[in-house]
């Protein structure tokens, strides 16, 4: 049987077509390419902060499985998101060692700051709060992802800096965008 | 006291502070100090002698369930029929435990040099370190450690002029707690749900991509480095006599010095809280303890004395787990405790098998009635109940790790659960929750 | 990776709750268990499917071990010592079912899956009886779904039945598990449909009522319903049809009988497509034919009595001359019908000409497919049956599409006892395919030259270095010592049987007595054809007709039979058109309305001036007859179908025929009694004690045959729910092996051009006239879509969903799919979903694919579904 001619099928794809090496060389580092599943999602969400119907549609054409699949783990896994989020991901550790150390009062705090609540965005787009589990910075707490960032040791004064940096775009953004798609 | 006095940091040597201040251990450094030592010593053993080596040091998991590395390794079939695969579980998500991430961040080179000799052991070329997401700095070290010591021919083809071949990537998690569990984290690799397989097949025999395949705990591997650099007596002479060896104690909740620390196995809870991290906070009284992670029974005062190895604390029906230890003094509310820890579970638990799914799911609503002062007599009769029927009928430890908190709780202060029913509220001050 | 399969034969001792039993080593504990009658409950468990162990009920206890093991992940090993009766495992029992049912919604009345519901049964035996949850229960909202299949995702108890179904049997991960702990959910991706043939087995599956019947929905109870064992007029296989007040209602798998009544059985591992589940309920259709109708003398068809319709045809065919009259008989007719028409046409109208054969292209190929069909010795049914060590499918993979539930006996008999697959194909079908151990693709021309080339290799012996150049790997496929032959007798209308059947039946010789053959055909009844006396060179043993055995022949239809030779149905259409009678006779030709080659068939109704018609349903063929009988639908008849296989099955009556439609034998009768012959029948059975007498097996009668009901019922206070399927040890099977060539085709092998070779198939889910008439297929209906291989997409400049034109094949538009397992120079489509058109039936068909225009209704669809 001729061999199948991967790489000319998903000459459509544009997820493929946009991150072709990227995607190659993570493709190159399993023997199956349901592997590369989970890197890809990453790569979709560090783009677009997110991860759309139709981007796991495409996803699940590289991978060679079937879109059930890939919605089967973005649905599992509790880091990756269905629906757009802010600029800013706050991640709150909200189990018991953090908890020990207030971390019910930091989201509360953050809460009525920001006026929105668990998994919510706000307004304008910038911030949304999540409930982590477990950062493994216990001895920290309280602790907080921003984005990519640990925060520890977390103070009112602290948590203020921290949203004003972000405002004032200081820090990285969640996700880089891309053009023609979404802000 | 005495034995831990003087001991210096093996594993953790040279390494500050919990979270990465800026400061890794870099390849030159680390082969300053001998890294890579082990493996070049590994190379000229063979695969064969490497395997009795570890197996005679005794080496046990510090994942959580202390099985002896070396008796692990040697269940994988000793042909190449399939390729094997070495996993290696950086997916730290115990709570309470942070002992791998200052490895992970701050040591990256003594964990791939484990890595290498455990691949190179178990007969196979490649290895995946698997890192759960939120450590993101981790994993920025540990990839400039991957590349820096792919650049110096320690992974690749010819590692070292020998003829060993071994490539080691990087697997990325996405927040699932599930996948610390070893056919969970295999599940996830291939691109899965990560769902804990039904045993048998173990691993060993048909793990990640059918073929066998060896998960290993970050710490562990470490050890097996040390071992096969400074040898079976070496290590022998630390810890005790069936725990050898070192571990790295994190310990975190209300005591003054909350932090990791790494002491030779044999220490007692009560040396740990009160020489080490300092005592109870604000000179408060000293309510319970995890000894090992969120997922063990809890410890009382009178408890406190029982020796830190792997064996001692099974008299209390505990375990000392990933020794994570997380200290409550007497403002801490165990309704609210374990409601807190019931959220995490109930939240993590994967949902494949009836009993986690439905069991936590439940416990979770019944201690938020609880706590909220709607709680029915009987409730905590019921808890108890169902702790019973999750424990050992579901397919991983999960189920039972979710009872951890009640199992030896609701004996001892039934008066405190009951308490929430008979006055309709919570009965503490809950101080701990000002924050700022 | 190979498994080792476990011998059955191996009996080791396992203690049952102090209890020795003789149980099949290393078999599955729960199957094993279950199979000597040891009932132990589980949900997640399924003999088809993998093992899941989520549900955690089948737990028992092991002698030497700490905890609760659950069984069906265990395997029979010598000197097990289980318990299955403790109070440990009473309470794990227990406590299973009170969290199963802690967000169970209480809506046990209005859910369908009501009475035949496994977490009803369970509760009864193993659960609390009361509820200790005072929280409120989990909700999902009720999403769209597929059209077929209503979820409930409340009820849900996440088996992960469906999901491994389809995982595994559709080989599609179409259903999936989403969310995260206990707020996980089976689904599709977008709520979209279960998109394949076999779906509808997921809601037998579903042990509770989260899957269930929309056709069903609200329909009745189960414990309302009557039961028929029976076989489906357009498809292999058996059924159990469901029907109250004589309307059918539901068709699944065979039932099971528990405590007196009959369920769904939800352990079954006889699934069946699509097709006939929901196919079969075509008996709702009202636009049926009900009264006899007869040409009037303004040429108009008008309603008329029995007398005056009969009379009249059986004037028509008393004043033909020997050999004037000319009998077709549609594929779907029953062995009983087969044989009548013979006996009317051979003994009682004194000619030759009769025929099943009408769905092939030519007359080349229907005599090739009579020559394959003689040759036939294999079975599909693997399932019972000691495993093959290899299959080998030649041209047959697209029975999924075509005869999905042949295809599906073949797939699961391979699955299921690891039997190594091969194929060569000119598409191959993933579904097929991933399982394959090897594959061969090759243009439709070629596959018989591969096949000689292997065969030659063979005939010098079974040395892999006889291998010839590039077919090492198929060759050391098919040195194994035993093995099936399965060959597709009906891709392109049979245009390459001509050359296939003799290449096979050479392979054959070459593999030696260990391999068997099984040509496959979409036609339901072939082989009855073959066996009952409707094929135009066989008495209805199944024997050539020649001057030896013409007295044996005379002797089953007591009456002397014309010596001429006859060609087969494509012939006769032929001569038909020539205008050489003077009566056609179709009965339920479905075949003949959608067949490709239309107008021939107008041209033999034209040309004929008598043309009676047998039918359920009218057609442009009824519509031009000068006489139509109104017959039966399903249900509606007794009779015998024979499986390509030669495996009889009882066709059961379970309805009354309305109106004044009869059962087709009795036309068939009373036609013949009106022509002089004497036999008059009271039942069906005395038709089939003929055939059976003719057969040799005069101790056969149609009731035995009938399956005896799975299951016995279970002696109170045991639970023995297992029964085995019983059937007479009785095959139609004829194995001549015949040495002989056929006529190739001048044309079949025609150089490479721009022209593309069409390779089509009849689609079991397009129009066909049975099951297209079901209401509840119109969801199933496949779209209008033609398949190309890579290489010629892209020198064609065509991509996935780009409409085209066959030119030279049809006038419909169809949309582009491109196949990576396409021989290249290979257009693929399904003939009656096309409206394909041929002109004449020589050889292979060559089209020309010109791009056009999307068809101004699927604009428009496309338009909502943006706007949505």
């Amino acid at each position: 049987m001729p061999e199948l001619n991967t790489t000319s099928a998903l000459a459509t794809n544009d997820l493929y077509m946009r991150h072709r090496a990227d995607i190659d060389a993570i493709v190159a580092r399993y023997p199956i390419r349901q592997s590369a599943l989970m890197p890809i999602l990453w790569l979709i969400q560090e783009e677009d902060g997110w991860i759309s119907d139709e981007m796991m549609k495409q996803a699940a054409e590289i991978c060679e499985c079937t879109p059930a699949e890939v919605l089967e783990s973005v649905s599992f896994y509790q880091m990756y998101h269905r629906e757009p989020v802010g600029k800013y991901v706050l991640g709150i550790c909200a189990t018991l060692p953090c908890a020990l150390k207030a971390a019910d009062g930091l989201y509360a705090y953050l809460s009525e700051k920001l006026g929105i609540t668990w998994a919510e965005t706000t307004q304008d787009g910038l911030f949304t709060i999540q409930r982590r589990e477990c950062l493994g910075a216990c001895s920290e707490a309280p602790v907080m992802l921003v984005n990519q960032e640990l925060e520890t040791k977390l103070t009112r004064e602290k948590i203020d800096r921290i949203l004003e940096e972000c405002r004032q775009g200081k820090r990285k953004p969640y996700f880089t965008g891309r053009n023609g798609y979404r802000a | 006291m005495a034995a831990t006095n003087n001991y210096e940091p093996i594993l953790s040597a040279g390494v500050t502070g919990t979270v990465y201040s800026g400061r890794s251990e870099s390849l030159a450094d680390y082969r300053a100090k001998g890294g890579y030592d082990g493996l070049k010593r590994a190379l000229e053993m063979g695969p064969d002698k490497v395997l009795d080596l570890i197996k005679e040091a005794n080496i046990r998991g510090r994942g959580g369930a202390g099985f002896p590395a070396g008796v692990k390794w040697g269940f994988i079939p000793r042909n190449r029929e399939r390729p094997h695969y070495v996993c290696v579980n950086a997916d730290e998500s115990e709570p309470g435990t942070f002992s791998n991430r200052s490895l992970l961040e701050q040591r990256p080179h003594l964990l791939i040099e484990g890595a290498l000799i455990a691949a190179f052991a178990t007969l196979s070329e490649s290895v995946y370190v698997y890192i759960r997401k939120e450590y993101y700095e981790a994993t920025r070290q540990m990839q400039r450690a991957i590349d820096d010591a792919r650049a110096a021919g320690l992974i690749g083809k010819g590692i070292l002029g020998s003829d060993f071949n071994c490539e080691v990537a990087i697997h990325l998690g996405a927040g699932a707690y599930i996948c610390g569990e070893e056919t969970a984290l295999i599940e996830s690799i291939e691109g899965k749900r990560g769902y804990p397989r039904n045993r048998p097949p173990f691993p060993a025999i048909q793990g990640l991509y059918m073929s066998p395949t060896v998960v290993n705990n970050i710490e562990t591997l470490a050890i097996a480095a040390e071992v096969m650099r400074r040898g079976v007596e070496w290590f022998k002479g630390i810890g005790t006599e069936k725990s050898p060896g070192m571990t790295v104690y994190s310990i975190s909740g209300h005591v003054n010095r909350p932090g990791n620390y790494e002491l030779p196995l044999g220490v007692t809870m009560r040396e740990l809280i009160y020489d080490y991290a300092g005592g109870i906070r604000d000179g408060n009284k000293f309510k319970a303890v995890f000894p090992g992670g969120s997922s063990v029974p809890m410890l009382f005062e009178d408890e406190l004395d029982v020796v830190m190895d792997f064996d001692s604390p099974r008299k209390y029906n505990t375990f000392l787990g990933s020794t994570g230890i997380i200290v409550m003094d007497e403002t801490v509310c165990f309704v609210w405790a374990s409601l807190n820890l019931m959220h995490f579970y109930w939240d993590e638990s994967c949902g494949q098998c009836t009993p986690c799914r439905e069991g936590t799911n439940w416990m979770y609503k019944i201690l938020k009635r609880l706590e909220a002062g709607q709680g029915v007599n009987g409730d905590v009769e019921l808890l108890e109940d169902i702790c019973g029927n999750i424990t050992s009928r579901s397919i991983c430890a999960l189920g039972e790790f979710a009872t951890g908190s009640l199992v030896r709780t609701i004996p001892r202060f039934r008066a405190e659960f009951q308490a929430h029913i008979d006055q309709g509220r919570c009965p503490f001050e809950k101080g701990y929750m000002r924050f700022g | 990776m190979t498994m080792k399969i476990p011998d059955p034969s191996v009996l080791v001792t396992v203690t049952v709750n102090g209890r020795g039993l003789m149980l099949p080593k290393g078999k599955n504990l729960l199957q094993a268990l279950l199979d000597v009658g040891h009932y132990v409950p589980h949900y997640c468990y399924q003999p088809a499917l993998s093992v899941a162990g989520n549900c955690r009920l089948c737990l028992v206890e092991i002698e030497g071990r700490p905890k609760p093991e659950i069984s069906c992940n265990m395997v029979v090993t010598d000197g097990l010592k289980i318990r299955t009766d403790s109070e440990l495992i009473d309470d794990c029992r227990k406590g299973m079912m009170e969290f199963l049912l802690m967000n169970h919604p209480l809506d046990c009345p209005i859910c369908d899956r009501g009475g035949e519901c496994m977490l009803q049964r369970y509760s009864m035996e193993y659960g609390w009886g009361t509820a200790r949850t005072v929280d409120a229960r989990r909700r999902f909202v009720k999403p769209q779904f597929d059209p077929l299949i209503d979820i409930e995702r409340n009820r849900c108890i996440m088996c992960t039945r469906c999901v491994r179904f389809c995982d595994e049997v559709g080989n599609d991960h179409v259903m999936g598990v989403f969310g995260h702990g206990s707020r996980n959910y089976i689904g599709t991706f977008g709520n979209g449909p279960v998109s394949n043939p076999f779906s509808g087995n997921v809601i037998d599956l579903c042990p509770v009522g989260c899957l269930t019947s929309k056709p069903f929905r609200f329909e009745a109870r189960p414990w309302e319903l009557r039961q028929t064992l029976t076989t489906p007029r357009h498809a292999n296989g058996i059924v159990t049809a469901w029907t109250r007040g004589g309307r059918l209602l539901r068709v699944t798998p065979p039932a099971r009988r528990r405590h007196g009544l009959y369920t769904i059985d939800e352990d079954t591992t006889r699934f069946i497509s699509n097709e006939v589940r929901f196919g079969s309920l075509y008996t709702d259709n009202e636009d049926r034919l009900l009264e006899p109708l007869a040409r009037g003398k303004d040429g108009k068809l008008v309603k008329s009595e029995w007398e005056p319709a009969l009379d009249r045809a059986a004037e028509a065919l008393k004043a033909c001359k020997p050999g004037e009259a000319c009998f077709i008989a549609g594929e779907r007719s029953t062995n009983e019908e087969f044989y009548l028409l013979g006996r009317l046409a051979r003994a009682v109208c004194h000619t030759p000409y009769i025929d099943w054969r009408g769905r092939f292209v030519s007359e080349s190929a229907a005599q090739a497919a009579g020559v394959a069909l003689s040759a036939s010795d294999g079975d599909f049914d693997l399932l019972d049956k000691k495993a093959y060590q290899a299959m080998l499918i030649v041209a047959a993979g697209d029975l999924y599409e075509s005869a999905p539930d042949i295809s599906l006996r073949l797939r699961e008999g391979a699955r299921l006892k690891r039997t190594r697959l091969g194929l060569i194909d000119s598409r191959v079908n993933p579904w097929l395919g991933d399982l394959a151990e090897t594959a061969w693709l090759e243009q439709p021309e070629k596959i018989a030259a591969t096949l000689i080339a292997l065969a030659e290799a063979l005939e010098k012996g079974k040395d892999p270095a006889n291998a010839p150049q590039g077919m090492e790997k198929l060759f050391k496929f098919v040195t194994a010592e035993h093995g099936l032959l399965v060959l597709g007798l009906d891709s392109a209308g049979g245009a390459i049987a001509p050359e296939l059947v003799p290449a096979a039946l050479r392979i054959l010789r070459a593999l030696g007595v260990g391999w068997h053959f099984l040509p496959v055909t979409a036609a339901r009844n072939a082989k009855g054809g073959f066996v009952a006396g409707a094929q135009s060179d066989r008495v209805p043993t199944g024997r050539m007709i020649d001057p030896e055995l013409r007295v044996k022949a005379d002797e089953i239809y007591g009456s002397a039979i014309p010596a001429d030779p006859s060609p087969a149905a494509p012939g006769l259409l032929e001569m038909a058109a020539q205008g050489k009678f003077k009566v056609l006779v179709l009965h339920r030709c479905d075949e003949l309305v959608h067949h490709p080659r239309r107008e021939l068939i107008e041209k033999a109704i034209a040309a004929t001036p008598m043309v009676i018609a047998i039918d359920v349903f009218p057609s442009w063929i009824t519509e031009r007859a000068a006489i139509v009988f109104p017959g039966s639908m399903f249900m509606e008849c007794d009779g015998s179908m024979t499986d390509i296989d030669g495996t009889l099955q009882r066709m059961s009556k379970g309805c009354r025929v309305p109106g004044n439609a009869q059962e087709e034998w009795r036309i068939i009768e009373l036609l013949g009694l009106k022509l002089g012959d004497t036999r008059r029948s009271k039942r069906a059975h005395e038709i089939f004690a003929d055939l059976a007498r003719a057969w040799g097996r005069p101790d056969v009668t149609l009731d035995s045959i009938t399956l005896k009901q799975p299951g016995p019922e279970a002696p109170q206070g045991t639970h023995n729910y297992f029964g085995v399927i019983k059937r007479p040890d009785f095959k139609l099977h004829s194995s001549e092996r015949p040495e002989l060539a056929i006529a190739a085709n001048s044309n079949a092998t025609s150089g490479r051009s721009d022209l593309l070779t069409l390779w089509w198939i009849q689609h079991s889910q397009g129009p066909d006239h049975l099951g297209s008439r079901s209401s509840q297929f119109d969801a199933l209906r496949p779209r209008p879509r033609v398949e190309l291989s890579t290489a010629d997409a892209a020198r064609l400049g065509l991509k996935n969903n780009d409409w085209v034109l066959l030119e030279g094949g049809s006038e419909q538009p169809s949309q582009v799919l491109v196949n990576p397992t396409l021989a290249e120079g290979v257009v693929y489509g399904a003939a009656n979903v096309l409206g394909l058109r041929l002109a004449d039936g020589a050889g292979l068909p060559h089209v020309n694919l010109m791009p056009a225009d999307a068809p101004a209704a699927e604009i428009l669809e496309q338009e909502a579904t943006a706007r949505r």
